[in-house]
């Protein structure tokens, strides 16, 4: 797994819908963290990584293991060279805002972003000053998947290290949350339990 | 969004915000879960001010409620073993979100939004007969508020004490509107009543609009009380207002022992006994329906001024004897003559009253403005002495009144001063069997039309008529331990439901429920000590003077005024019976 410098270009936008894109990164296995903030293309769309997976180029040649006569994973990969040329690494990201001049709107922008754009890693100050106002959390919560409160929980743990009064934050955070989970306590505490872990 | 412009916001106490309700039921708020507003902090029976569009409300908590927007709060709450670790912080999140604690509360004063000062204080507060909309934010009522309210401001009107939780507020009652109607003061034993009854008789005397006659079974109004709880003696009335309190007795001897001087005797003559007194003491003499009615036949056969005397002269044989010739049955005469043979036990029962009757000298003393205490010494443990005397004696003055306003209402004299008559014990003789019968239920059920009102001062409201319980205008309630009793305090009240839960919880001393007739909404007081700084207030100097006159054996006497010393002299020239 490839380290990701905060601020860092890691690929570009391949599918992309008002809700959601699918991005595919420039270096195998280099996509950023479950819960990353993404600043996407220009002028700049919000998306959250909800989902990450790994899978061949070419969908109609399947990976067969090569692993069985060696030591370690890292081998398979020494002994064929040619595989981080034949699989790629994609993730998903749900949209949650975008830039409109030096202001931060909680919605959708009014294009999605376009194909090819870039998508960085938000560093941590720029994750903070973006879920501080926690306008975001209601479109994020709209797309709901297992892997999605994860990754909700994982943005807001992010978000909250760049923040001066983490467990205010987390506090206020909860509250919103629990207002638009009031329904559904178990979720909600599932995620709480998760935001703090 | 809505402006609300609070009073100072500043200085309130948000605690939440309108959520629903209704007028007849209530309003629902829900607390906003900050730390300011917790349920731990708001009491039953406190008050909050609610700021709506254009009104200002003034409501009184009823009851308190743990709610949760979502019923699996209750099944899976943060911090159990099902979500172990982020218990805590779960728990934090969701109080005040997900579960939140909702008060109910009945609006009952409304004043208009447009001035800073509190409610009613310029502005006439008035029964809410609307109520805020949805939102309207919610904040412990301010002291401003209640003594608005409650006209503090009025420093003529009687300090009972202050409401729950806000011990600088002070709670005051218009006296002259209290004995406007009848009043009922109740609680469990031990739980205050007694004090808080004496406490309003002081109140009466300073204050000088009614005048009281105290039927004070235990002797512990007149010249000095107990208190148990401290084990002191306490002032009684006579000992705060020595000019404007005369006692009478009717056991000379307890009062000497006690070492006070009564300012008169009562002697019950036997002639003054009717049939109906015997009716009313049916249950305490334990009397057949069929032995309380031969004494009509008596007072037929003899004559209405001497059949009692006449029968108890009579021995065993002769009972018989009268039995076949007025024609009743042995047995019950029997019984009669038995139970009332008793009586001759009573030393206050003479042959004959004395001159204009035995109430000739309260009347006198209660028409000239001043306060009585008629205390029983031993006969007060007997009550049937205490209901025979109590009603016989207020059977006379309520004559007397009702023949003073007929003839003040004809345009010859003076209204008659309003009276009020105070009696404990109530439950033993305004049951509902007697109480139509006796004159209490008369008084309570004729309201003032005749300026006599009653203080009922009692342990067991349930015992009492619910037609006397439902005319009394101003119910005091200490802590009762019974539902019937509980129940019954409650009877004919405005929004008794929601008072239920405020009555049902006070303090077991201390703390009284006041509603009616003489407070603009209910309040649960604490009444204030009954001790050097209540003297004080109380001979106070300023209050109206109560003309002092013809007290009989030469108590400390005020001038009497040429209007009352011409009233004395018509009285004594041409007696009222």
């Amino acid at each position: 797994m490839t380290d990701i410098t905060p601020g860092q270009r890691v690929g570009e936008v391949t599918v992309s819908h008002s809700q959601r894109i699918e991005v595919q990164c420039y270096e195998l296995h280099g996509a950023p963290p479950l819960g990353a903030l993404l600043r996407v293309g220009s002028p700049p769309v919000y998306a959250v990584v909800r989902e990450i997976w790994h899978e061949p180029l070419d969908p109609t040649r399947p990976l067969a293991p090569r692993g069985m006569s060696l030591e370690s994973e890292d081998e398979i990969y020494a002994a064929n060279p040619q595989l981080s040329a034949m699989l790629t690494t994609r993730f998903a990201g749900t949209v949650v805002g975008y830039g409109d001049g030096l202001a931060v709107q909680y919605g959708l922008p009014a294009q999605p972003p376009n194909l090819h754009a870039f998508v960085f890693a938000c560093d941590p100050d720029e994750a903070a000053a973006f879920a501080g106002e926690l306008g975001w959390l209601r479109l994020f919560l709209a797309d709901g998947s297992p892997a999605g409160d994860s990754a909700l929980a994982g943005f807001l743990r992010q978000a909250a290290a760049g923040m001066l009064d983490r467990q205010g934050f987390l506090l206020r955070a909860g509250r919103t949350l629990a207002a638009e989970l009031s329904r559904d306590s178990q979720r909600l505490q599932a995620i709480l339990r998760e935001m703090t872990a | 969004m809505i402006a609300r412009n609070g009073p100072n916001p500043g200085a309130l106490r948000r605690l939440g915000v309108v959520v629903g309700g209704s007028l007849s039921r209530g309003l629902d708020v829900r607390l906003d879960g900050s730390a300011d507003a917790s349920l731990e902090d708001v009491a039953v029976g406190s008050f909050v001010t609610i700021v709506g569009r254009r009104q200002r409300y003034f409501a009184v908590v009823t009851d308190l409620e743990l709610r949760a927007v979502d019923d699996s709060v209750r099944h899976f709450p943060p911090g159990g073993s099902t979500y172990g670790g982020a218990g805590d912080f779960a728990a934090e999140v969701m109080a005040g979100t997900l579960a939140y604690g909702q008060l109910s509360v009945m609006p009952s004063m409304t004043a208009p939004l447009d001035s800073d000062a509190g409610i009613g204080a310029a502005i006439s507060a008035e029964q809410a007969k609307t109520i805020p909309e949805h939102f309207a934010p919610v904040y412990a009522a301010s002291q401003a508020d209640i003594d608005a309210v409650f006209s503090a401001q009025d420093t003529n009107a009687f300090a009972l004490g202050s409401p729950q939780g806000m011990e600088a507020a002070s709670i005051r009652l218009d006296l002259g509107t209290l004995a406007s109607r009848s009043v009922g003061v109740f609680g469990a034993s031990g739980s205050g009543k007694t004090f808080l009854a004496r406490m309003l008789l002081a109140g009466l005397v300073k204050d000088g609009q009614a005048v009281s006659l105290v039927f004070d079974m235990e002797s512990e109004y007149g010249w000095q009380g107990q208190d148990n709880d401290r084990r002191r003696q306490v002032k009684g009335l006579k000992q705060l207002f020595p000019s404007r309190v005369v006692t009478f007795t009717l056991d000379e001897e307890s009062s000497r022992r006690r070492g006070v001087t009564p300012d008169g005797v009562v002697r019950i003559g036997y002639d003054e006994i009717e049939p109906a007194d015997i009716e009313v003491l049916r249950d305490l003499l334990n009397l057949s329906e069929v032995a309380a009615a031969t004494a009509w036949n008596l007072e037929r056969h003899y004559g209405s001024g001497d059949w009692l005397r006449s029968f108890l002269a009579l021995s065993g044989p002769d009972v018989g004897e009268l039995a076949n010739e007025i024609g009743v049955n042995l047995a019950a005469l029997q019984t009669l003559h038995r139970r009332l043979s008793a009586w001759s036990r009573f030393g206050f029962l003479a042959d004959k009253g004395e001159g204009r009757g035995s109430a000739g000298g309260i009347i006198e003393n209660l028409q000239h403005g001043n306060h009585v205490v008629l205390e029983f010494g031993q006969y007060g443990r007997n009550t049937a002495a205490y209901v025979l005397v109590s009603n016989l004696l207020t059977r006379r003055i309520h004559e007397t009144w009702v023949r003073r306003k007929e003839l003040a209402d004809g345009g010859q004299g003076d209204e008659p001063r309003p009276l009020v008559i105070f009696i404990e014990e109530a439950h033993k003789f305004l049951t509902p069997e007697v109480a139509s019968q006796t004159i209490f239920g008369s008084i309570a059920r004729e309201l003032r039309k005749y300026n006599v009102t009653l203080m009922i001062v009692d342990q067991r409201p349930s015992g009492i008529d619910s037609e006397v319980m439902s005319q009394l205008g101003t119910r005091l309630s200490c802590a009762l331990n019974d539902d019937r009793d509980l129940n019954a305090v409650l009877m004919g009240a405005r929004d008794a439901g929601q008072l239920r839960g405020v009555l049902s919880r006070l303090d077991s001393k201390q703390q009284a429920l006041v509603f009616g007739h003489a407070v603009p909404m209910p309040v649960v007081v604490r009444p204030r000590d009954y001790d050097e700084s209540f003297y004080a207030d109380m001979t106070l100097a300023g209050a109206p003077a109560a003309a002092t006159a013809g007290i009989p054996s030469g108590a400390s006497a005020l001038p009497e005024t040429e209007a009352q010393r011409m009233q004395r002299e018509i009285d004594e020239l041409f007696p009222p019976e």
